[in-house]
Parts: structure tokens; sequence; C-alpha cells
């Protein structure tokens, strides 16, 4: 078995042992792929057990906890320390913040990340904001779904009621000509555009067809949004027993009398006599036009219908290699996935398990192409950065009586912090587009879409250095009115005497072991700057020493994590 | 020190290091401000300012036909009742509406200009009852309307639409497209804008180019030029990258951080674009440091205010809450006056820039009246402080002269109700603020509303539900302030094989190029 090596590839890989990384390198891509950010538990535990076995565990692992269940204990936990406070926006970012950082089911927090930039609901919907409770069922519902099948996660995303107010059909009713009401086409074209099909006909390698004309196909019309924005009328919140003995109306309208506290956590349900039952016809699709209303039948032909378009497989699978691997996957890699969710009906684990370990993810970093791999985003930013080192916060003391919660909320501000809140996108295109080229760059001369640099300016680079300064001096994150989480970087502290030792801690905990040496001989020639005093006769002086230390260990960790060694993950 | 503390401080030392720490306030400001009287003075000075209105405005709520005829087609088409009673019905009490209420509109006149614009002398003309200091410029002659604009290739009847080769914009009513075709004539993806390209054409008048073009928290495509990139402006002020010139109490850690940052170790290509924003970040650094003046310094803000989102004249009267609420739009076209403020220093020198501000919001599907007359609000709140700013800016210059702001948007709105909101549609009808635009008029041909049947209408210009064929087009108006911009005619057409900044406006009628809507 390869056992752990920090440099050079001294494992021969024979067939037996294709399953296992051929050094540090090799493991910490994979980790960088399949996590918030490689820890050295994981990178050892992958050289013990290979690839295979460790994506059955994680494949097998539950999240440590629900949303719903973190939301409710700081609830309480919020009440007691101030009367009257409740769980509001922030605590469903705690939430993200305290899994990605802390849950040993990382693959799957992680997917469900990725999920939750292409299935897009946002806490920065005004009703989402005020009733956060949603967007938790939300990410609940895509957890419970992340290794089922993509037919069914479309359908447990299309009844959320996350989504459902988000993109406005919570409530839609059927056309009504008296009134010259007609459907809301809101959903039916965004669960096209953006769920599922796409705009073009795609080939199976994810590159659109040809027309005629030059031109990509267009894989639907507005006559399809209209015919299909029929289907989705009808459907409202949940209506519990305890809101048994309000009527359908105010039920369906979402009127306040009618708020079962269960119906964030619930499916939504249908309300028969709103739903349209006139012809319609979508996708070559054609409903006649029906004497009862059949709402679970439509939704059923119409989830039916978008699942098994022929482009569902190269669309999303393209998709997920951009937020899990590379930007610009070859068509190959694309075609090779996207022929394992044909094979395998959809099964997003099997499509995960498919990207990770192509010949295209796998593989040393230091081998990988000039237009390999993407920018890393804010949020994996910080994510990797933290699980790097050894990091504590009162909410993860274990034996307390607190949550679990590392306490981080609002990263959003790009002047003055990370420039990206999860689950805040600014619409359901989210933070950034797949297709996104920047302006006269040299990935727009290549043809090559760079996603993460739509929200790389001016101001977020700097944002970026001062942000990673401020968590380095001072932690991130509220808790019992501490910092939430701070590094412990005693380790490191033993090596920065020796700045050389400090810098090679660097290069393999941020960048897997293969830093440049134009990197590390600016990183070690600027440690060497900061003085630290020998230690006195008396030795007193021990404290100014580790104060010396210290700095010496926040530069360097600075420096590496401001390098576009680490910003770029191959 | 907390993070917080640390973000308070922050925002302070940006404050002080605006200036420099030494520096009073008032002599800075007035010796920049007579430099710049000086030296370029408003004579030579003019800046677009594109206020992108995001989702897709609901522009039949926000330019309203009330002559009869068209009066009743909107209602029948927007408000339950209306459509009850035509249908010789009876109304019901509390029946849903997304029509606006006729006596709260805004009345605004026409002019008769003749020309192709004729056909709109037959109406009358209201604004949304929000848009009252909009209303006050249009009345003063300093705002005017562009109806019914949207992008096309050619112009284009509902006849054309039948023939499946007839040349039209791809991907219609996709936000993120149209979006991206409003302001730069392709769908996602493309890479140079026309407001960036204006600036590549006039960059040469300007000291520097990284000023040319500027983006408030966020940079889209307009802004990006084959040569001018957009620089990206934050409304939470300026900051220097990793300290006051010492990090850790090192020099050479504070140089060296920003060395890594902004060098390449490799031909990576990601990370040579990622380095190139860090360059330019740190390229102006120090001039937009000691250049920029302070937030809270009149015209643009209140002195002593602690914070832009505590200062007085950046709120705006919530119409659905009556409280007085920071106005995120205001806000942006704050730094953009500091910057214009800020155009004569050293280092910046602009006699040319392109602006670009950002309202979200806009994708109405549901809650129109109550969202969109909150962002009527919003918008009218933020061009009347803009322009009454710009009306008095240091050295008792009024600058509504120099500075012509407009309005786009990814679409326009269907007409149509889709029970309390409504669905994306193409054209849409769009404002141009500023002393240079002939105003208290409005150009372009306003649509006919006629009857329609189940969805359909007969009406030349709208289409199912109501979506607006636009009957001018982005090309006319990029045409129309080009030329007030001094932007070269063959830039604006194009000539000798190289596509125009306006690609389009050759298949145009040379009559109908320029909109006339600048003087």
């Amino acid at each position: 078995m390869c056992t752990l090596l920090l440099s050079g590839s001294g494992c021969v890989v024979g067939e037996a042992e294709a399953d296992f990384p051929n050094n540090r390198s090799e493991a910490w891509r994979f980790l960088n792929h399949a996590t918030f950010g490689p820890t050295e538990a994981d990178v050892a535990h992958l050289n013990t057990v290979g690839y295979t076995a460790w994506l059955d565990e994680q494949f097998a692992m539950a999240p440590e906890t629900t949303y719903r269940s973190f939301m409710e204990r700081r609830d309480a936990e919020l009440k007691v320390d101030e009367p009257g406070n409740k769980s509001r926006f922030d605590q469903v970012v705690e939430g993200f913040y305290t899994g990605a950082l802390s849950d040993p089911a990382q693959l799957r927090q992680r997917v469900v990340f990725a999920l939750s930039e292409i299935f897009v609901v946002s806490l920065y919907n005004t009703e989402l904001n005020t009733r956060p409770t949603l967007v938790a069922g939300y990410i609940d519902t895509l957890n419970a779904n992340v290794w089922s099948d993509y037919r069914t996660l479309l359908e447990a995303v299309t009844k959320s009621p996350a989504m459902g107010v988000y993109l406005t059909f919570r409530g839609n009713q059927k056309e009504d000509s008296a009134i010259g009401r007609i459907p809301d086409e809101n959903y039916a074209r965004e669960v096209m555009q953006l769920f599922s099909i796409g705009l073009h006909e795609l080939n199976m390698d994810g590159t659109p067809v040809m027309g005629p004309n030059g031109q990509p196909k267009v894989s639907y019309t507005s006559e399809d949004v209209q015919g299909l924005a029929k289907i989705f009328t009808g459907w409202s919140f949940y209506r519990g027993p305890s809101v048994a003995s309000q009527t359908e109306e105010a039920c369906f309208t979402g009127n306040i009398t009618c708020l079962d506290p269960e119906a964030a956590y619930q499916p939504m349900v249908p309300y028969p006599s709103y739903h349209s039952t006139s012809a319609t016809s979508f996708l070559k699709v054609s409903l006649p036009a029906r004497s009862s209303s059949t709402l679970q039948a439509d939704l059923k032909i119409a989830l039916d219908t978008l699942a098994s378009h022929k482009n569902v497989a190269p669309f999303f699978s393209r998709q997920l290699i951009q937020r899990l691997v590379t930007s610009n996957p070859s068509p190959a890699y694309v075609s090779r996935v996207a022929q394992k969710f044909v094979a395998t009906n959809g099964s997003i684990k099997e499509v995960v398990k498919a990207i990770l370990m192509d010949e295209e993810a796998l593989g040393s970093p230091y081998h990988a192409m000039d237009s390999d791999g993407k920018l890393r985003e804010p949020v994996l930013r910080l994510t990797a950065l933290l699980r790097a080192f050894t990091f504590d916060g009162p909410g993860l003391k274990t034996g307390t009586q607190r949550v679990k919660n590392v306490g981080i909320t609002s990263t959003g501000d790009a002047s003055l912090s990370f420039g990206q809140t999860p689950w805040n996108s600014p619409s359901v295109f989210n933070f950034f587009r797949p297709g996104y080229v920047p302006p006269q760059s040299k990935s727009a001369s290549l043809g090559m879409v760079l996603p993460e640099m739509q929200i790389a300016s001016e101001i977020s680079v700097t944002g970026y250095v001062n942000s990673v300064l401020s968590v380095l001096n001072n932690g991130i994150g509220k808790v019992s009115n501490q910092a939430g989480v701070r590094l412990v970087l005693t380790d490191q502290r033993l090596l920065a005497n020796t700045p050389d030792d400090l810098v090679s801690d660097m290069s393999n905990r941020l960048l897997g072991g293969i830093m440049s040496q134009a990197l590390r001989k600016d990183i070690t020639a600027a440690v060497l700057t900061i003085p630290v005093p020998a230690l006195n006769e008396s030795g007193t002086n021990t404290a100014d020493i580790n104060t010396a230390l210290d700095k010496r260990v926040n530069a360097a960790i600075l420096m590496t994590a401001v390098s576009p060694e680490f910003l770029i993950q191959k | 020190m907390s993070t917080n503390q640390r973000r308070s401080f922050l925002k302070q030392a940006t404050v002080l290091g605006a200036a420099g720490l030494t520096t009073p306030w008032a002599l800075n400001l007035a010796s920049m401000g007579v430099a710049s009287a000086q030296s370029s003075g408003a004579t030579d000075y003019k800046a677009l300012v594109c206020i992108f209105l995001a989702g897709g405005n609901d522009a039949h709520n926000t330019v309203i036909p009330t002559d009869e005829a068209s009066w009743y087609y909107y209602s029948v088409a927007r408000d339950s009742n209306a459509a009850i009673v035509a249908n010789g019905g009876t109304p019901i009490p509390g029946a849903l509406s997304i029509a606006l209420k006729r006596s709260e509109l805004l009345p605004i006149t026409i002019k008769d200009a003749g020309g192709f614009n004729a056909d709109r002398n037959f109406k009358s003309f209201a604004l949304h009852p929000q848009l009252k200091r909009i209303r006050d410029m249009y009345v003063d002659g300093k705002a005017a309307v562009i109806a019914n604009v949207g992008p096309l290739i050619t112009p284009t009847n509902k006849i054309d639409l039948f023939s499946l080769s007839f040349p039209v914009p791809t991907n219609l009513m996709s936000h993120n497209d149209q979006q991206s075709m409003w302001q730069s004539f392709a769908a996602e993806g493309a890479v140079a804008g026309w407001g960036g390209l204006m600036m590549d054409s006039l960059m040469s008048r300007n000291t520097v180019s990284t000023f040319s073009s500027i983006g408030i928290n966020s940079g889209p495509v307009w802004l990006s030029g084959k040569h001018v990139m957009p620089y990206q402006l934050s409304t939470s002020g300026l900051t220097r990258m990793a300290g006051e010139g010492s990090t850790y109490g090192s020099a050479a850690v504070y140089q060296a951080v920003r060395k890594i940052a902004s060098t390449p170790t490799s031909s990576d290509i990601l990370a040579q674009d990622y380095t190139k924003t860090v360059q330019r970040a740190l390229s102006v650094e120090s001039t937009l440091l000691s250049s920029l003046p302070a937030a809270a310094l009149a015209p643009w803000g209140t002195p002593g205010a602690a914070t832009s989102a505590a200062d007085p004249l950046l709120k705006y009267t919530d119409p659905n809450t009556g409280l007085s609420t920071l106005n995120p739009l205001a806000q942006q076209l704050q730094m953009v006056a500091r910057m214009i403020a800020a155009r004569g220093a050293t280092g910046i020198g602009a006699k040319r820039q392109v602006f670009m501000v950002n309202l979200s919001g806009f994708d109405t599907h549901d809650s129109l009246l109550v969202s969109h007359g909150d962002l009527m609000a919003r918008l009218d709140h933020g061009v009347a402080y803009f322009y009454d700013t710009l009306s008095k800016m240091p050295g008792s210059q009024d600058m509504r002269s120099n500075v012509t702001s407009f309005t786009a948007s990814d679409f326009g709105r269907a007409l149509n109700n889709n029970g309390d909101g409504t669905d994306h549609g193409w054209g849409g009808h769009h404002f141009v603020f500023g002393s240079s635009v002939k105003g208290g008029d409005m150009y372009g041909r306003f649509p006919d509303f006629s009857p329609f049947d189940q969805g359909t209408y007969f009406s030349a210009n709208l289409l199912t539900n109501g979506v607006l064929l636009p009957s001018q087009s982005v090309d006319q108006v990029v045409y129309t302030l080009g030329k007030w911009m001094d932007v070269p005619e063959s830039a604006l057409t194009g000539s000798g094989g190289t596509v125009g900044i306006a690609p389009n406006i050759g298949n145009f009628d040379v009559s109908t190029r320029n909109l006339g809507f600048m003087t």
C-alpha cells in the first residue's frame, strides 16, 4: 500500500493500487474536490483506505445535524441568551459554516453546497429572509436527496416551499379569462433554463447542437414556457392539523391565518380548485382538456418529460464538474460523466463518483495543465484555510451545553469581508454564471470560461487579503462573545525558528506540498525579517519570543493564502 | 480588537486615508475643486451613468398611457374588476389588481415633434405615482422618456416574427442573456459592452485609462471595452491591501503580501487572469486613497454622518412602511458623485467616463404593486439626489449638463396579469436624465394598445400576453448617447468591415438613428 509521501512519487502504481493516491499532493487534490478543504487527518485516512473505500464511507454518512434541528436548538439558545431573540437568517449561515468546517460527512455537505449553486434559493429574497426556516427546510431536502437520482431530486426541489416562494409558483393560479389572468411563468421558465435542460440542444459532451443558421438550436420556446406554466398552478403550503380549520383559500394564498409551522419543512401540497385543467402542451407533450384537476399526474408528466430530456445528462454533469473540479472540463470528461448519468438513471452518487474519479480530476496538481482547475470561490477559500490547520472555538468544545456552532454569519461584504455569503445569492442565477468569461482575459482569448471570476473585483481582491489578515489576528465569527473560530497554531510556532520548515508546512497544508520555488523564496525571506529575540539569561522573555514566532506563523499563512497558487484550485 | 471593532476602525481609517491623515478636509477639498475648475473645468467633461434596473422593469406600470382607449385596455389586462366589467360581469370587492390607480398617476405632457414620433400625439401619458421628483425633472426639461425600446437586429413587425429565419436577438426573455444583450448586443459570455467600447474610442482624452469605466459594487459587461477594463468601487469605501505599510511589524512582509497576491508564479492561465485584477487594484490604490473625497462631505453627503448608511441624504421613504430607509441606489450614486468630484486629480485626469449602478428586485412575478412601488420610490429618490448633488458640485459647479444618466433593464415585462405580478417581456420604456437631455418629451413610438382575446392582441406592438415588440432599438439609444459623448461616427456605425459600437444601426434608416433626445 502507498503511504504518505511528502514529495515525489515513490509509489509504483500497480493495478491493485490504482485506488490509492500516489503521493500527498494527489490525495490533497482529491480532497479539494470532495471536501471543504483537506485536513491532515483526511489526507492520512485517504492514503490508508484508498479512494473507493473513502467514497463509500462518505456515501454512508448521515449529516451531523439537520438544519431544522440546528435552527430550533439555536433558537432556544438565543432565547436564553436574550429573551425575545430568535433564530434568523444568520443562523442558516452559521449552520452552513459549522457543517462545512466540522461535519465529518464532508462529501455530502460539499455536494449539497454545489447543488445549492445550481438549484438556487436565497436568503436575499425578502420573504425567505424573514422566514429562514423555509431555507433550512430546503437545505434538509437537498441533503435528504443528495444521493438519490436526478428525477427524485428535481421533484423534491420543485415541491419545496422555499423554491415555491423563491420562484413565485407557490399560490400560482390557473388562467381565468374572465378577469384577464394568466399563470405565472417564472418557475416554468427557470426550471427549464437553469435546473434541467438549458437554453440549447446539447450533445452528450455538453457542446451545443448547431442549427442550419449556424446558431445553437434552442431547446424550448415561449410557447413551451406558457404551456408548462399551467402545470405549475394549484400548489401551495402544506396544511397540517394546526390549520385544519382554515379555509382552502386562506391556505392557498398563504394568508397569515394559515401558517402551519410545519409548512417550512413539508413539501407543498395540491389545491385542486386552483389548478389549470385546460389543454396545454410543452416540449412536444400535449395534454388534452381534463374534466377534473389532476395535479400530481400533471406534475409527474412534466417532471418525467424534463428529466428524460437528452440535455439533462450533459447539462447537469457539466455544471457539477464545474462546481467540484474544473471550470473547463474537456468535452470527453463531460461525456464520460453524462454517460454514467444515463447508465445509472441519473444517480447523483454515481455521477459524483464519476466526476471525482475521472482521469481529469485525479493525479497530482503539479501535472495539471495551465487551463485546468478553477478559482476557489470565497466561501471555499475560507473553509479550506481554516480546515488546513487546527482550529477551535467556544461552540466546538465537547461537553458543553451549547449547540455545536462556529458562529460565522455574513461573509458577504466584498470590501470588508470575503464577498460571498452561502445561501445569499443575489438571484436564481447564482453568485456567478457557468458561462462567465472575464473580459480581456487570457481565458477569453482561449475560449475558456471562469465562472468564479465574476465575483472577483478590485474591491474583493483587497477585501480578501484583509479578511485573511483579520481571521489570523482575530478569528472569525462569534459565539458567547468570543471569536467563533480561531486557528490554533502551536505546531507551527515550533517550526517558526526555522523559516524553511515553516514554509514547508505551509506548502504541505495549503498547497499540497508543491509550492513553487519562487513563492518559497519570497515567503522565507519575508518571514526572516520578523526578528525573534534570543532567550535571555533569566528566561523571562518567553512571551516575547512566542509573540514573534506567532507573527512569523501568521505572516507565512497570510502570504501562502493570498498566493495564486492557493487561490487557483488545480 | 474584535472583528467588528476592527472593521469600524478600517472604515475610519478609510475616511482619513482618503485625503491623507494630516490634511484638513476643507483645505484639501477646496484645493482639489479649484484645481479641477482651472485645469479642465466642467467645460470638457462628459459622463454617462447607466442605472440598471435588474430583473426586468415593469415598464407598463412606469409610463402609463392615459387616453381613454389605452387606459381601457391597460386596466382590462391588469385589473380583475375591469376585466369582469368588460366581460359583462359585476365587480367583486377586493379583487386582485396590478393596475395603478388612475387618480394617483402623475400626468406628463409631450411636445409635438412630428417625424417618426407622430402617432404619440393622440395619447396622453402619466408616470408611476412614486416618480414625483422625476416628474418634476421632466417638467423642468431635465428628463425624457424613450418609449418601447429593446434589442432588435433590424426594424421588426409582427408579421416578420412569423418567419423563423427573420433575425431577432437570441435567448429573448432569459434574464442573464438579455441583461447581456442590452449591454453588449450578445448573450451571456460576451466580453465587451457599449459603455466600454465608447470609452475605447474616447480613452485618449483621459490621463489614465483605469478610471474611464467604473462600476459601483459590480462590473457588468457594459463597462468592458476591448481595451478599457471596468474598475470596481465599493460603497463601503476604500482600504489599503494588507495594512498601512507594515504587516506584522515588517515592511518586507507588507511588500511581499502585495507582490505575492499580484504575481503569477507559473504560466497558469487562471492565475494570470486573477492576478491581473489584483495588479489593477494595487496600481491605483494610492491615487484613489489620496484623491477620492470623503463620503461625509457636502454636496453628496452630510458632514458628520458616521457612515454613508447613516447619512440622511441617502435615505428615502419606503412607501410601504413609511419608514426612512437607506437607498442602495443613492449610496452607489454617492460614490459616482465622489468620483466625478475627483475627476481632475493627479493620476485620474478624466474628461470622459462611464459609470454603472444597479438597482435590483425588478423580477416582479409576484407582489407587483408593493415591490415595484418601492423600487420606483428608490429610483425617484436616487436620481433626484444625484442631480441635486450634481447641481452644486465643489467649486460651485453645476454639472448636470455634463452627466447624462439613463435607465436600462433586462427587458420590459408583459402586460398581462399572472395573478399578482407579470412575466418576462421584451421592449420597455426608459428614462434619460440630465441638463443635456431635451427633456419634457417622449422619444420613439409608444405602443398601441388595442383589443385582445385570450391573451392575443391585435395591436401592432403587443405580442402574446402583452409583451412589447420594441419599436426603438437599443442601437438607436447607443447611437444617440454616443453622439453626445463625442464618439466618432465611424466608431458608432463601424467602418471598413469593423463592427460598430451600435452593431445593427446600419439596418435602421439614417433619419431614425439619432432618436434626438440629446442636445
